[in-house]
């Protein structure tokens, strides 16, 4: 009997202890390790096509940060799903909105996903990544940092600058935050690297060496850089045959890659976007949660202003709706974003001309434009009216975009034009779980 | 050694002294066999002693026993734990003694299953709670967790919502993690042996948060004999890292050896409605209300929207949403008995259930099948299976775009139909009528759990068990959305999608009893589990069907998504346990449980869990004889420790990367998770001390418990600074401390032949606090007011405080903490949780001759509820059309004392005006209530035929019984149920009500025959 005993204990001990660690050392089958995500040139570069689409995220290009500037404008305001989208109709953001919490975690996902690709493409040994194929990579990468740190500069005003990829966990990871200024610098070297790195060929749906010269373009009319800005923004249009003006207006929205896009975000049914359902009504499949403001609907209707852009605003039984993304089924939702565009770079020269009190130059550019849209050419006696003119113009060329709330800030007219005359509102707070989350950062004034 | 106390090494001693005597296999002497008296069954394991001996054997599985040493006339003890003790005189050479005895009815003598074993009540030193069939029949609900709402101190049991089949969340002693994935909180269920997935697959409905279906639900009520529920440590530490939540054993009915085959059937019809339906403003009040907003917006009054608002229509959509007489159906049909080697227990049973909120609904069909059969003498062979079916209809019906949201949310102004009988389209919000008869969406499951064990004698009181078992679940989703229920110029669309989960487990155990002499009582226990679990899903979503008809996904033009994945994990374990009894006086017990899981990095990979316990009977002590009040007495004291892994996922410590990143068509990668490899095991201590007594020979017998639990490295995902490009890392992030006291009184107030009257009592007190918690974790539900915060306890409610509206402008004037004029986050205050202070149970079962009448009541105090509709439903205008000033959103009632004019006196702020974003866009203190209710959960009156009239119909025992669920609430909670969980599957929101279906009110009448 007692050797059944033993034999027992022996063959329970046998079952457990010799397969135990195999047992217990499991791998997923859904992910991969960060050892082996980047070990590769082809793992870096879908990593870098996971960079383009951190862009996509729904909480940044793909709606919600989009949501929050133009709530800010006064070219929408909140119909629908109520208090959250009043908090910025009003200009009463919280730090605890989750608008903000969300739109700032995308953010750093995209640059986080940046980060890597630029750090993975400097250390990897993988003798078939040629070195010309390494700069394109990492040019994107850059471009792609920039455009982030940009945008976020622009909404929060200073942010903590993260320029390493994150590997784990620990007190470092705490980072105070820059200044506007400091972001802008880094934004700007961020550019020049991929202005130097990126290839000379077209593709409107990534990142290329024209794109960096018009987000440069852009940037350096944040920074007030008149000439830069003006000569950026020439550069991109001196190349006449590849980007061109659309007519009419409406094959911006319904023609995907048109000649007028510089950088495009492309969206398809299958990775798509909710942007037309928020603007359409009910009837047409959407929820209407932001409809258009009266004024802009006048001033869309109005042929005389609008001219071929009067198709930015529908109407349904009655409801005025911003048509601006169309691709409202469920089986399409493929509205591209349009992120730069030649348009603005003939705005952005206009700009920068008044401010250096070139008015015909400005002029010019300006009634490109206005040419385009089928509508008289502006006249202007000074600068100080042309700058209301191109302000004017922006507002219908960009309407519904994420553009006029930043163009009201950084030209200082938000409290004229919005009424908002508190110069702290005019960064957005720093989410509340951030703050909280990370003991250096400090909350915007004003929050 | 040689410093070991003098008691000890004799008992050594003796142990080496006996166990050679008992492996000796006996010739002559008494042999005979032990049954029970009512049931005529053999009783295994019963000791016989020769009284004044240390003489002593046990019966085999079959009851049999052969005892040597005695001669001519001499007395022998028969003993089993849950039977009355019995003397006997015998003469040596008999050997074909059949000595029969009685089961005990004292509380104190009641067999419960604690881990991996059984044990008399009286005998435990932790804190088990046992719930038997009886106390629970018929009633009308899913899932056999819902029937313990109120039957055992200390565990909280709610339901989710009034969905059928939906989730519940049981408590055991507070909550002591906090985890998104509910099933991580709640306690390890046993089924039969089965560690059983309670991890969701399906859902009972939709929204933000979904509505899961409950996967206790693949459970027939009507097949469990008994529940029990184990509380402290000492009781759970042998689950080890499964028990920090406590561990409910559910135990299914099988047959008996030697009876009669055995037939029973039993059969019930209900209706169910809602206890409240929600008070919204008619068309008149909707557009009188709008019009002010207009105007105090600033608009003038000849432009107001609308002009006359009396001639303004209202389509009510409430009869279309709520069923008033929503049936509940339920069949089933056993068969039992046995003969002298083999028993068996098959029984079906058909459940249906329509919800009180169209269309949802639940329908189970399920198969058991329970065998045992004695092999020989020392083998044992049995097997517990059942197959599921289940079927739910399911429609978003919860906070984003439900039935009950667009329902109740759309002003009541449109048309639900055009003129001419179609659908209107044209609403601010879905019409939720064309949802509810339009929509083609199910949940299908299929659930498998099956355990098959054999049991050796090896020698006398000597087995060994091995068990192996597979829970199998599968869950099919699957949905049609026609053209018509998409609406105009938009294509049909549909998805199928597939979840199964798969878990096998191994586990061997050998146990040993020993007696020595009649004072010293000796049981060992160890043994071993491997488990496995594995879940796979997909699913794929397709649109622009050629017509309506054609509903099946081959007939799609267009794939919209697809997705597809898997996981695994594992887990080793090892335990023991040793316990001691001294002379039915002083009761020690100790065991470790080790347990690796794959989830952890490899140094932190095992945890252990120990625990002790001792008890006192008191009541066994000489100068206890001489007193009449106590006919038991026991004092008892538990400290041990338990874990949890079940709060994190599967590969929780690495860093990790994932796909569908896509962009251009091409695919992409990106960071999905941050490493930490110093991840290990979260560990909770639980002090356990309490007290157990029965007065006046039974009549009253009653439990006292007082607990303290400490959650120590809780299990999180910890809130990290998002600029790492991350939001959480899986961490040891905090403390959570869980203290109370539990009492329960049970009386048997009368006990005639005619007439009984048993009461029992239970009432439970629980302080939640989190001891630490580095960042505080805003769950990200809704518009962010659950907040879990240091020094606070768990879930609570953050919130602006709203002092009052002042009366001569109509704003909301709120706390102002900081005192700088300005109202924002720095100025929200916890002002709440949703934990219960008190929960308790109130159960009366009357007996008279054929008659049965017994109530429940339950009730939970100090809770608060946040009324979330109301903020959506009172928004004093911030959701209208903002254009021209006409309805998205309707109204509540409430909305009506709105301030209107200075020298109003109100709760209710100003409707629109400047400040409508301060007034009703913030998450005010108007929105959180008292959540404190007392429900009589059930009423039943039952009639037994008496025998002459069933002898003469040729049937058996023949019950019919009427019932009522819910039938009377008290609270003061003014939303549709204090009972509800808008959360749904998310274990970090509780004590929410947002467009969640209630509890439902019902009636029911049926019959149960057995033959």
């Amino acid at each position: 009997m007692s050797k059944k005993i033993i034999i027992t204990i022996v063959a329970l001990a046998a079952i457990v202890l010799p397969s135990c660690k195999k047992f217990l050392d499991l791998s997923p089958k859904n992910d991969i390790g960060e050892s082996e995500a980047l070990n590769s040139k082809d793992r870096i570069e879908r990593a870098l096509t996971g960079a383009y689409s951190r862009l996509q995220d729904q909480s940044y290009y793909g709606f919600e940060w989009m949501n929050a500037v133009w709530l800010s404008d006064d070219n929408t305001t909140a119909v629908g799903a109520g208090t959250t989208d009043l908090q910025f109709d009003n200009h009463e953001v919280l730090a605890s909105s989750n608008t903000m919490e969300i739109a700032w975690a995308a953010m750093y996902q995209a640059v986080n996903a940046a980060n890597n690709v630029i750090d993975a493409v400097a250390t990897v040994k993988d003798p078939g990544f040629t070195d010309a194929e390494k700069q394109d990579v990492s040019g994107q990468a850059y471009f792609i940092r920039a455009l982030v740190y940009f945008d976020m500069a622009r909404t929060w005003g200073g942010v903590p600058l993260v320029l390493k990829p994150t590997r784990g966990y620990d007190s470092t990871s705490n980072i105070a935050k820059s200044t506007t200024a400091e972001v802008y610098a880094q934004v700007l070297k961020d550019l020049n690297e991929a202005e130097n790195r990126l290839p000379a060929t077209l593709n409107r749906n990534i990142a290329t060496k024209k794109a960096a010269q018009a987000l440069k373009a852009r940037l350096y009319l944040y920074l007030k850089d008149w000439s830069n800005a003006a000569q950026f923004a020439g550069t991109v249009i001196a190349d006449a045959a590849e980007y061109s003006l659309v007519d009419p207006y409406d094959n911006l929205i319904t023609v995907k890659n048109n000649t007028e896009n510089i950088f495009e975000l492309n969206f398809t049914p299958t990775d798509g976007n909710p942007l037309a359902g928020i603007f359409y009504p009910n009837a047409l499949g959407g929820s209407y949660r932001i409809g258009p403001t009266q004024e802009i609907v006048t001033l869309l209707s109005d042929p005389t202003k609008a001219g071929g852009r009067s198709t930015l605003v529908g109407n349904s039984a009655g409801t005025a709706y911003a048509n601006r993304y169309r691709r409202v089924s469920g089986d399409q939702q493929d509205d591209d974003v349009s992120i730069l565009r030649l348009s603005e770079m003939y705005l952005i020269r206009a700009e920068a001309k008044a401010h250096q009190n070139d008015v015909t130059g400005g002029l010019q550019d300006l009634n490109m434009i206005r040419n385009r849209a089928h509508v008289l050419p502006a006249a202007a006696a000074d600068s100080a009216a042309l700058l209301l003119a191109i302000e004017d113009e922006r507002r219908l060329e960009f309407a519904f975009e994420p553009f006029r709330w930043f163009d009201l800030v950084r030209t200082g007219r938000a409290a004229a034009v919005l009424g908002v005359t508190d110069a702290r509102k005019y960064v957005f707070p720093i989410p509340t779980s951030e703050i909280v989350a990370n003991r250096l950062l400090v909350q915007n004034e004003g929050y | 050694m040689r410093r070991l106390p003098i008691a000890f090494s004799r008992l050594l001693l003796m142990l080496l002294l006996a166990l050679p005597a008992m492996l000796v296999a006996q010739q002559t002497g008494l042999k005979g066999r032990v049954v029970n008296a009512r049931t005529g069954e053999p009783v295994s394991d019963a000791s016989i002693m020769i009284k004044g001996t240390h003489t002593g054997v046990s019966t085999d599985a079959a009851g049999n026993f052969s005892i040597e040493g005695g001669s001519g006339r001499y007395t022998i003890i028969i003993s089993h734990i849950g039977y009355t003790s019995r003397e006997m005189a015998v003469s040596a050479g008999q050997d074909r003694l059949t000595i029969a005895i009685e089961q005990s009815s004292a509380q104190g003598d009641e067999v419960v299953v604690t881990g991996y074993t059984s044990k008399a009540k009286k005998e435990l030193t932790g804190s088990i709670v046992k719930v038997s069939a009886d106390e629970f029949r018929n009633m009308p609900m899913a899932s056999p967790d819902q029937l313990l709402q109120g039957k055992a101190a200390g565990v909280e049991i709610s339901s989710m919502s009034g969905t059928p089949g939906g989730g519940v969340t049981v408590k055991v002693r507070g909550t002591s993690s906090f985890s998104p994935n509910s099933a991580a909180s709640q306690p390890l269920y046993i089924i039969d042996g089965v560690f059983a997935n309670n991890t969701p697959l399906g859902s009972a409905g939709y929204g933000t948060e979904q509505q899961y279906g409950n996967p206790l639900a693949d459970l027939s009520p009507s097949d469990i004999s008994s529940i029990e529920i184990l509380k402290d440590a000492n009781a759970t530490a042998i689950y080890g890292s499964r028990g920090a939540n406590g561990v409910v054993i559910i135990t299914t009915k099988r047959g008996k050896l030697n009876s009669k085959s055995r037939i029973n059937f039993n059969t019930y019809y209900g209706t169910s409605k809602a206890r409240r339906l929600p008070q919204v403003t008619n068309g008149p009040e909707t557009a009188t209300l709008l019009n002010e907003v207009w105007v105090n917006n600033g608009h003038s009054a000849s432009t107001k929207p609308y002009a006359d608002p009396s001639a303004v229509p209202t389509y009510d959509k409430l009869p279309y949403i709520f069923n008033n007489s929503a049936p509940t159906w339920n069949a089933d049909l056993s068969l039992s008995g046995g003969d002298a080697k083999t028993s068996f227990y098959i029984g079906g049973s058909l459940f249906s259930q329509d919800g009180i909120v169209r269309p949802l609904s639940f329908d189970r069909r399920s198969v058991r099948i329970n065998l045992d059969h004695q092999v020989n003498d020392k083998l044992k062979i049995s097997t517990s299976s059942t197959v599921v079916s289940t079927k739910r209809k399911i429609v978003a019906n919860d906070n984003s775009v439900g039935v009950l949201l667009s329902g109740i949310g759309l002003a009541n102004l449109y048309p639900i139909y055009n003129p001419d009988g179609t659908y209107n389209y044209n609403t601010p919000l879905p019409n939720a009528v064309v949802q509810i008869k339009e929509s083609d969406e199910t949940s299908s499951g299929t659930r498998i759990i099956s355990n098959i064990f054999a049991e050796y004698q090896v020698i006398p009181r000597l087995y060994f068990k091995t068990s192996w078992s597979i829970d199998y679940n599968d869950a099919m989703n699957r949905a049609f959305n026609s053209t018509t229920l998409n609406g105009p110029g938009q294509v049909a669309s549909g998805y199928n999608s597939n979840n199964r989960q798969v878990t096998w487990i191994n586990e061997q155990t050998l146990r040993y009893g020993l007696d020595l002499g009649d004072k010293h009582r000796f049981n060992f226990l160890v043994g071993n589990t491997l488990q496995k679990t594995s879940l796979t899903g997909f699913g794929v979503g397709a649109s622009n069907y050629p017509n309506d008809d054609l509903q099946y996904l081959s007939a799609a033009s267009q794939a919209d998504w697809w997705s597809g994945g898997a996981t695994q994990s594992s887990l080793a374990s090892v335990f023991g346990r040793a316990d001691y009894t001294f002379d039915n006086k002083y009761i020690i017990d100790v065991s470790l449980r080790g347990d690796a899981s794959s989830k952890f990095g490899a140094n932190h990979r095992w945890g252990s869990f120990p625990s002790a316990g001792v008890a006192w009977r008191v009541i066994n002590e000489s100068f206890m004889a001489s007193q009449h009040v106590f006919s038991d007495l026991k004092l008892k004291a538990s400290y041990g420790v338990t874990g949890s892994q079940e709060t994190i996922s599967e590969y929780a410590s690495q860093g990790l990367w994932t796909g569908n990143d896509n962009y251009l068509g091409q695919p992409g990668t990106r960071p999905s998770q941050l490493a930490n490899p110093d991840l290990k095991w979260e560990q909770t201590t639980q002090l356990n001390a309490g007290l157990e007594f029965a007065l006046f020979k039974g009549v009253i017998d009653g439990e006292f418990d007082y607990y303290d639990k400490l959650t120590k490295g809780v299990l999180i995902n910890k809130p990290v600074p998002m600029s790492t490009g991350f939001s959480t890392i899986a961490y040891n992030g905090g403390d959570i401390s869980n203290r109370g006291v539990e009492l329960s009184l049970n009386a048997h107030v009368l006990k005639q032949k005619d007439l009984s009257w048993d009461l029992g009592f239970n009432v439970s007190h629980n302080r939640n606090m989190i001891k630490k918690l580095d960042v505080p974790y805003l769950e990200p539900f809704s518009r962010k007011f659950i907040i879990f915060q240091q020094g606070y306890a768990v879930n609570s409610f953050w919130l602006w405080k709203q002092q009052g509206v002042n009366p001569q402008t109509g704003d909301a004037v709120y706390q102002d903490l900081d005192k700088n004029g300005v109202i924002d986050d720095r100025d929200r205050m916890i002002l709440g949780n949703s934990n219960p202070k008190w929960i308790g149970g109130l159960n009366s079962t009357l007996r008279y001759k054929g008659f049965d009448f017994a109530f429940s009541f339950v009730f939970e105090t100090g809770q608060s509820v946040v009324n979330w509709s109301t903020f959506f439903m009172v928004h004093g205008g911030t959701r209208v059309n903002g254009a021209n000033g006409t309805a998205t959103w309707g109204f509540y009632k409430r909305q009506l004392d709105r301030w209107q004019k200075p020298g109003d006196v109100t709760s209710v702020p100003r409707m629109g005006g400047p400040n409508k974003q301060q007034n009703y866009g913030l998450y005010t203190s108007r929105a959180l209530e008292d959540g404190s209710y007392g429900r009589l959960r059930n009423v039943t009156l039952g009639y037994t035929l008496p025998q002459a009239v069933t002898s003469r119909l040729h049937i058996g025992a023949t019950r019919v019984y009427a019932m009522g669920t819910n039938l009377l609430t008290f609270t003061h909670y003014s939303g549709l149920d204090p009972e509800i969980n808008a959360g749904g599957g998310k274990g970090t929101v509780n004590g929410v009500e947002m467009f969640t279906v209630p509890q439902p009110v019902s009636w029911q009448a049926g019959i149960s025959v057995t033959f």
